[in-house]
């Protein structure tokens, strides 16, 4: 366990090295000029702009920005923005409380929802109910966040008047949000569930426990729902990675923090350090949460160890 | 994402269909292409009870700025928000003329290269530094230092010198060049009085996090990614004359809540969630219309308004008849009622109607005449002689290159429209919608035919000099055209002191560039404001319909 632990975060290292240098070199082949963009209104001139990027080091050759920042990395330095000069690590961290926040409920919702309504399913197969789940599934899935969350905010927050649109802060302001991801979390989950479950129930060794008269419960979750945890354990894992970024559409709806946001406006700014220092965490944290489901496989299945 | 637009704009189109019936609106109201009288303040009828102490604004802005340092923003969000916070030395009437703030009067040298300001005595900043010559030095001397990076101000600075100390309350600007619209550019946020004290002890990238300046508001909190807040500056000085009441704000805070989406500011303003929203759609403006609790303020920016700017060192856009045939086949006046259902206003030179030393004579150059481009296509060789429906000259097609940006919808939108017009003359616009770096970068190397861009200032010398001075072709001056005659004019304007002579030299500028057909104009900038009834006292800022005063606002239940 160790040692494969150890060749994990080896592996790590190797994946962030080029998560970085991908970032790196792809923000410099998008056409456009962070300088420019950031003096657009001033009015500067050639010379200025030249300036400004000499200030920025950003006149330097590639190769020399890249070891520069690689170099910086390494000791733990992101780097500053170049829009306002702040450190980038603070930049990332005081937009991460609320992407976890919002993470966190909208898996909440989404594991739990997601799997009794596959199991629901999975035991009734073939059913209306089944049916009628799975085609919520397929809606789900396909429900685009941003016309489910105007379309939340139109009911509860202006008809209705129950529920704040905008912000965080409050269980009242984290709900919205995380039912849009959430809802869309708990139907991928769904189907993996009950697809696993549907298999898994067909084993001899289900009709076994049947057979010893263990009480259907029984039979279900030590028996069944374990043994088929696993690629529900993987696509959690997924859903955690897209969550850190790919919440961007249902934070600009909610006006919310959160890496997404921030992320896409470093990127359109073209504003190099923080869209790598951006990719970076959000690289970092998808890796520890995969991590972490394998290290569950072990606990799930004890046969992964070895 | 073309799909995902399509969805988000049926969604809208659903959602307000939902929205005017829910209103119970018995009729929908069609909307009439109309232009509302851009209102300099908002005038409320006396009140006859003292006005409320306290309560929180909360307002619903569009946008983040990455900055809020007066001295280093751009951002029109960012100077709204230090309207609250740092004074001006000037500030404007709804004439233009300026009138004192900071300073009580001030005097300009017959050369136009030294203004003195007398500087109204006993203001101290919010920290207790004294507000001062001294203080008024440091900002200047802040806002021209390299290590500032100043973003804007610098520009509405102009050829500054330096700044001259003559006793506590007396200070001179010097000047290289006479810097004709200084006095109406020291009405703007981006030369905003700081704190020397607290903006050298923080530094330059940390101050904006410690705004500091005279003004009846506090700097509380920025939590980025989601509001700035302020609070009531007790001790206020107690504000220049225009202001409606002496002394310490009326509101407790201020929250600027930064509210992307503009069916979610509207929804928010409705409720009551927010009080004042930036920014609003014009599709959702009849829907406002009905609403009786919201006041709508439709403001038309002072500026060139969406231009196209043709690129005039590339083929075809290098011939005159070309460009001529352009502004004839395209029509601004449908872009503007199909986009904004005329809520934006067509415009027909490179200033708008709002803008000082505007020249009407614009207006009746070049109607919609598709007829009359193809003959002038014609005249220039461009022929369909293949009849495929695209004209050519010696066997190549005519195909213009028009990069937008893509997600700057007044730069977006009116692009497919101008690809089809062109096309009913045989024009083939190739659009390409680009993020925003990109959008700046073809038109700054010139590898465009049509660039697409608008300059919003309130005097013509800011507008006109950024966008057409020939040196600036690698910053907005995008039809990479020199024209000697122009640029000595531009530079003429900006240091005529006299102001009617000042307004021939622009109106003669306003001449050259339609005449040569530089640019095809589309519609003026406006910025929709709403208004809830029980916010009383908001007062726009006279020549920046992007910003307003807070400190009169008081809220009526």
């Amino acid at each position: 366990m160790w040692q494969q632990l150890v060749r994990r975060l080896i592996l790590s290292v190797v994946v962030l090295w080029l998560v970085v240098t991908i970032a790196f070199v792809a923000m410099r082949f998008v056409p456009g000029d962070p300088v420019a963009v950031m003096l657009q209104k001033s009015g500067a001139s050639a010379v200025r702009i030249a300036e400004v990027r000499h200030e920025l080091g950003l006149d330097q050759p590639t190769a020399v920005q890249y070891v520069k920042y690689l170099g910086g990395v390494v000791r733990g330095d992101l780097g500053k923005s170049i829009f306002t000069g702040r450190p980038v690590t603070e930049v990332v961290l005081e937009q991460f409380p609320a992407t976890l926040e919002l993470t966190v409920a909208s898996m909440i919702i989404g594991v739990s929802l997601g799997i009794a309504l596959g199991l629901a399913s999975a035991l009734r197969e073939g059913s209306l109910v089944d049916n009628a789940l799975m085609v919520f599934a397929v809606f789900g899935v396909s429900m685009p966040s941003f016309w489910f969350g105007l379309l939340l905010i139109y009911v509860f927050s202006l008809i209705l008047g129950w529920l704040p649109a905008t912000g965080q802060g409050g269980l009242s302001r984290l709900i919205m949000p995380a039912v849009v991801l959430g809802l869309g979390i708990a139907a991928t989950i769904a189907r993996i569930t009950r697809s696993s479950m549907v298999e898994v129930m067909r084993k001899e060794y289900i009709t076994t426990a049947r057979a010893k008269g263990l009480r259907e419960r029984v039979v279900i979750v030590r028996h069944a729902l374990k043994n088929a945890l696993i690629p529900i354990l993987t696509m959690i894992g997924l859903e955690v990675g897209w969550l850190l970024g790919g919440a961007v559409v249902t934070e600009t709806v909610f006006s919310r923090q959160g890496l997404g946001r921030l992320t896409i406006n470093a990127v359109t700014q073209m504003d190099f350090p923080l869209v790598q220092g951006a990719v970076l965490f959000m690289a970092v944290f998808y890796m520890a949460s995969n991590l972490i489901v394998d290290m569950l496989y072990v606990v799930v299945d004890p046969r992964i160890q070895t | 994402m073309k799909a995902r637009r399509l969805v988000g704009v049926f969604v809208a189109i659903v959602l307000l269909a939902l929205a005017v019936i829910g209103c119970g609106a018995e009729t929908t109201e069609v909307a009439t292409p109309q232009t509302e009288v851009p209102q300099a303040a908002t005038a409320e009828p006396t009140a006859v009870t003292a006005p409320t102490q306290g309560g929180e604004l909360i307002v619903a802005m569009a946008y983040e700025p990455t900055k809020i340092d007066p001295h280093r923003t751009a951002s029109e969000t960012a100077m709204n928000i230090t309207y609250q916070v740092c004074e001006t030395l000037l500030a404007r009437a709804a004439d233009g003329t300026p009138v004192p703030y900071l300073a009580d009067s001030w005097e300009v040298s017959a050369d136009g290269l030294a203004f003195t300001f007398h500087l109204h005595q006993g203001i101290k900043f919010q920290d207790g530094t004294p507000f001062n010559g001294e203080a008024v030095k440091y900002n200047f001397d802040r806002i021209i230092d390299p290590a500032t990076m100043s973003e804007e101000g610098i520009t509405y600075l102009g050829p500054y010198l330096s700044t001259e100390v003559v006793d506590e309350y007396t200070v001179v600007l010097h000047y290289e060049t006479p810097h004709a619209v200084l006095l109406n550019n020291l009405a703007n946020a981006v030369l905003g009085m700081v704190s020397p004290t607290v903006a050298t002890q923080w530094g330059v990238e940390e101050f904006q996090d410690h705004l500091v300046g005279t003004g009846p508001f506090l700097f509380k909190e920025w939590k980025r990614g989601e509001y700035i807040r302020m609070e009531k500056y007790p001790d206020y000085w107690g504000g220049p004359a225009f202001f409606e009441h002496q002394g310490p704000a009326y509101l407790d805070s201020i929250v600027y809540k930064f509210v992307p989406e503009s069916t979610v500011r509207t929804g928010i303003l409705q409720t009551g969630e927010a009080q004042v929203a930036a920014e609003l759609a014009t599709t959702d403006v009849p829907m406002l219309k009905e609403d009786a609790n919201i006041q709508l303020d439709i403001l038309q920016n002072p500026g060139t308004g969406i231009i196209l700017m043709f690129n005039m060192s590339k083929a075809p856009t290098d011939d005159l008849k070309v460009r001529q045939a352009l502004n004839y086949a395209i029509d601004q006046a449908s872009i503007s009622d199909i986009l904004y259902q005329g809520i934006m206003a067509p415009s027909y030179g490179p200033l708008v109607s709002t803008t000082p030393c505007y020249w009407s004579g614009a207006e009746q150059m070049y109607p919609y005449d598709p007829e009359k481009a193809k003959a002038l296509l014609a005249e220039a060789g461009w022929t369909d002689t293949d009849g495929d429906g695209i004209v050519d000259k010696d066997g190549v097609k005519m195909v213009l290159e028009f990069p937008t940006h893509g997600k700057f919808a007044v730069y977006r939108d009116p692009a497919p429209i101008v690809q089809a017009q062109l096309k009913e003359v045989g024009i083939e616009v190739n659009v390409q919608n680009l993020a925003g770096a990109g959008w700046m970068e073809a038109a700054r190397t010139g590898t465009h035919n049509i660039a697409i861009v608008d300059w919003r200032a309130n005097e013509p010398d800011g507008n006109l000099r950024n966008t057409f001075q020939s040196e600036n072709a690698t910053a907005f001056a995008w039809t990479w055209h020199k024209n000697t005659a122009l640029d000595a004019l531009l530079l003429k304007g900006m240091v005529t002191m006299d102001a009617t002579e000042r307004c021939s030299i622009y109106e003669e500028v306003q001449q050259v560039i339609m005449n040569d057909a530089m640019i095809k104009p589309i519609n003026s900038y406006a910025n929709i404001w709403g208004v809830r009834n029980e916010v009383k006292g908001l007062h726009f800022v006279p020549g920046g319909p992007a910003y307003f005063w807070a400190f009169d606002i008081h809220l009526e239940k």
